[in-house]
């Protein structure tokens, strides 16, 4: 019933904005990157030792790789997503076709066979 | 070898002695290289210093994260082109089997003619059929001449019918 549900209304994969992708995926990796963070880092770090900042630096660097992987992830699942809307697009457009296929077939049986 | 040097060095070929590479024992090379050694140890601290700033974290890292923000929203135009394309393509199969079903329809009307909704089909005609039209059609046909030629044959001699009558008359 779902899938028959999915075949009759294909959704059309919803991409967030550069700036939105990159909050939410930043967002669980490391809090102090995210777009609004960034604005108030100079603020929340500013009695930091040298060795401190050397460790937050460190930080940051495995955090922008994990995001690097966290993002050729989600473009993946985009790919995949983008491929089944294709298929399911064509195939919604065939199931109707072949439902007014259907209809038309049946007025002309009705007309040449009034009687059946 | 200090002779070798000095000999050199009251020549004032200076420059000579950096190709004989004698460490250590060259008072001018010595200075020389150790002045430039300190120069970029220097520099390289103060850019090493420079770079593990808070400030230049800030700023790598604000650097860092437009550019991955730019390379998702280039992504994101990619896709929406992509699924764009997917819902032009769908929309003109559906036109295309439209077409052809207008195309069938045609065809299927034209070939039961225009009254194939209110009249049945007529009989098609058989070999016997035809057959018996057509003796029938030649019997007609040759009573026809006969008749014909009889009456051009009365209307040309008067006498013929004379004759019938005293035919008639004797009989």
């Amino acid at each position: 019933m779902q899938n028959q549900q999915n075949l009759q209304n294909p959704a059309r994969p919803v991409i967030p904005t550069g700036q939105e992708l990159y909050d939410s995926l930043m967002g669980h990796i490391e809090p102090d990157l995210t777009t609004e963070s960034l604005k108030m880092l100079e603020q929340k770090y500013a009695g930091e030792t040298p060795e401190q900042t050397a460790v937050r630096k460190q930080r940051y660097d495995l955090a922008f790789e994990r995001y690097d992987q966290a993002y050729a992830d989600y473009v993946e699942t985009l790919h995949a997503q983008a491929h089944r809307y294709r298929r399911q697009s064509f195939v919604q457009a065939e199931v109707e076709n072949r439902e007014q296929e259907g209809g038309i077939l049946n007025s002309l049986h009705q007309a040449m066979f009034p009687s059946a | 070898m200090m002779l070798f040097q000095n000999y050199f060095n009251d020549l004032g070929e200076h420059r000579l002695l950096h190709f004989i590479e004698v460490p250590g024992q060259d008072p001018l090379t010595k200075i020389e290289k150790k002045e430039e050694k300190n120069m970029t140890e220097e520099k390289k601290t103060e850019q090493k210093e420079k770079d593990e700033s808070p400030d230049a974290l800030l700023k790598h890292a604000k650097g860092q994260a437009l550019e991955r923000q730019q390379r998702a929203e280039r992504m994101r135009m990619e896709f929406d082109d992509t699924n764009k394309e997917t819902d032009d393509k769908a929309k003109r199969l559906a036109h295309i089997d439209t077409d052809m079903n207008a195309a069938k329809d045609a065809t299927v009307v034209g070939m039961l003619g225009p009254d194939a909704h209110t009249k049945p089909d007529a009989p098609q005609p058989t070999v016997e059929s035809v057959a018996v039209n057509a003796k029938a059609e030649s019997k007609a046909e040759t009573a026809e001449n006969e008749v014909e030629r009889k009456d051009q044959i009365a209307a040309e001699s008067p006498d013929a019918g004379r004759g019938n009558t005293a035919a008639r008359q004797v009989a």
